[in-house]
């Protein structure tokens, strides 16, 4: 997971003003066209991969799912580098961090868009190999949760202040007392294999705790807020649940 | 889940669910089911793990789960353990009142994010069941496709006789091989993050 960055909410609207030396257009993903025979479980083809393989599209996203035999030694280095190279030819992404358990079973990379040197934050816009315990044996999973970008749109960033004010009103409606303290990732947001997604847009992704009192338990939540506008384009598009 | 032929028993939101549902003060609407979903707050507290409903908190802890058919119960819930406590949160939980029938505990170890993006990882719990997973494999796998926080850190507790068989009862149960039912004494634990 890329990091996130501890601010104050009065630190805030200068973080978001030092991010504006980035030229940020909007982009429409191009959603594969989903059939029934897409999103059931078939057999794989592609001429990078020599084994046999079970693949299909996620029916609410499109996204790539990938299964394979377990061989026993979890997810082997040739075979993460052919899922790789699989997830460059949905987008042109770089690979920017591994974060893998102890266990070494769930390895997790993150990716930028390459030709904006920008991160993919959210729950997507990763590479996940997963060696799963299933009913019949034990499988090796891969889930390419990366869309790939079509037409791009010219935006416009909008103004600090705004975005600032909008992020902590909405930190607040959780909360009993002003939210303070902030986590914060700047970068394109791209959903989960869950949710349908047409638009990949900038955004900031908030991460926030509001504390207990009397009337209010603990509570913690995360948020995405847009940073830049397009004409043509509703101020929620991209965001997927997150906008609310 | 009902489109792969499973039998939802009760559905229901907020404030339509009582504590007395819950505790056999009027019912135990878990005895009747096997998978136990509930999503709300939640609190670890030194006496036990408690879920905050509407008008009070459950206590499955002290009221008792897994006396009847309930096996897997899922607390989407901040708090299931909470590590970061000073109390123990095995001693905790060997101190509460588990029948030989319930064998996995899911949920978080400390807080989670409770927001709409976040919520899905109920759809993505019930999808990855359907596709063969584990209930352990699929409540992690779950939590870390949907959830992006600095908070939320699922966890599967096996419960066993043994700490070995709390392990295969991670490994193993799923909805094609529903765990069966343990031995009467203090029950054993292992984690899987």
């Amino acid at each position: 997971m890329s990091d996130w960055l501890q601010l104050t909410d009065k630190d805030l609207e200068g973080w978001l003003a030092s991010l504006r030396v980035y030229k940020l257009p909007t982009f429409r993903v191009q959603v594969p066209q989903l059939s029934p025979e897409s999103v059931g479980w078939s057999s794989g083809r592609s001429d990078l991969l020599p084994k046999a393989y079970m693949e299909r599209r996620h029916p609410e996203s499109g996204i790539r799912e990938m299964r394979f035999a377990e061989n026993g030694r979890g997810f082997p280095h040739d075979l993460q580098s052919l899922v790789l190279q699989i997830a460059q030819s949905e987008d042109d992404r770089k690979i920017t961090h591994v974060e893998q358990d102890d266990s070494g079973a769930y390895v997790e990379f993150g990716t930028e868009l390459a030709d904006l040197g920008v991160n993919v934050i959210g729950p997507g816009g990763r590479v996940v190999l997963k060696v799963s315990h299933d009913r019949e044996a034990r499988a090796l999973e891969a889930d390419i949760v990366i869309r790939r970008r079509s037409e791009k749109v010219e935006s416009e960033w909008l103004n600090p202040g705004d975005i600032a004010r909008s992020i902590l009103q909405r930190c607040g409606e959780f909360a009993a007392h002003p939210v303070e303290t902030l986590f914060v990732q700047f970068g394109y947001l791209e959903l989960s294999k869950y949710e349908r997604q047409d638009w990949m847009r900038s955004a900031v992704m908030v991460s926030f705790q509001a504390l207990a009192d009397g009337d209010h338990v603990k509570w913690t939540a995360t948020i995405a807020e847009p940073v830049t506008t397009a004409k043509s384009l509703s101020a929620v598009e991209g965001l997927g649940s997150f906008a609310e | 889940m009902r489109d792969a032929s499973h039998e939802v028993q009760f559905l229901v939101c907020d404030d339509m669910l009582q504590t007395s549902d819950l505790d056999g003060s009027m019912r135990k609407l878990q005895d009747d089911v096997q998978l136990l979903y509930i999503m709300t707050h939640g609190e670890f507290h030194s006496t036990g793990y408690e879920a905050c409903l509407h008008a009070a908190n459950w206590k499955p802890a002290a009221a008792g789960i897994g006396q009847k058919n309930l096996a897997v119960a899922v607390f989407d819930t901040c708090e299931l353990i909470d590590s970061g406590s000073a109390t123990s949160w095995q001693t905790v939980w060997q101190g509460a009142t588990l029948g030989p029938n319930i064998r996995l505990l899911l949920g978080f170890d400390g807080a989670v994010a409770i927001d709409r993006a976040s919520a899905l990882r109920g759809k993505a719990f019930a999808e990855n069941l359907i596709n063969g997973n584990t209930f352990a494999d699929a409540w992690i796998s779950a939590v870390k496709s949907t959830v992006k926080s600095v908070y939320s850190k699922a966890v599967a507790i096996g419960i066993g006789d043994t700490v070995s068989d709390a392990q295969s009862v991670l490994n193993t149960a799923s909805l094609s091989s529903m765990p069966s039912a343990r031995g009467t004494g203090t029950p054993s634990f292992q984690e899987r993050y």
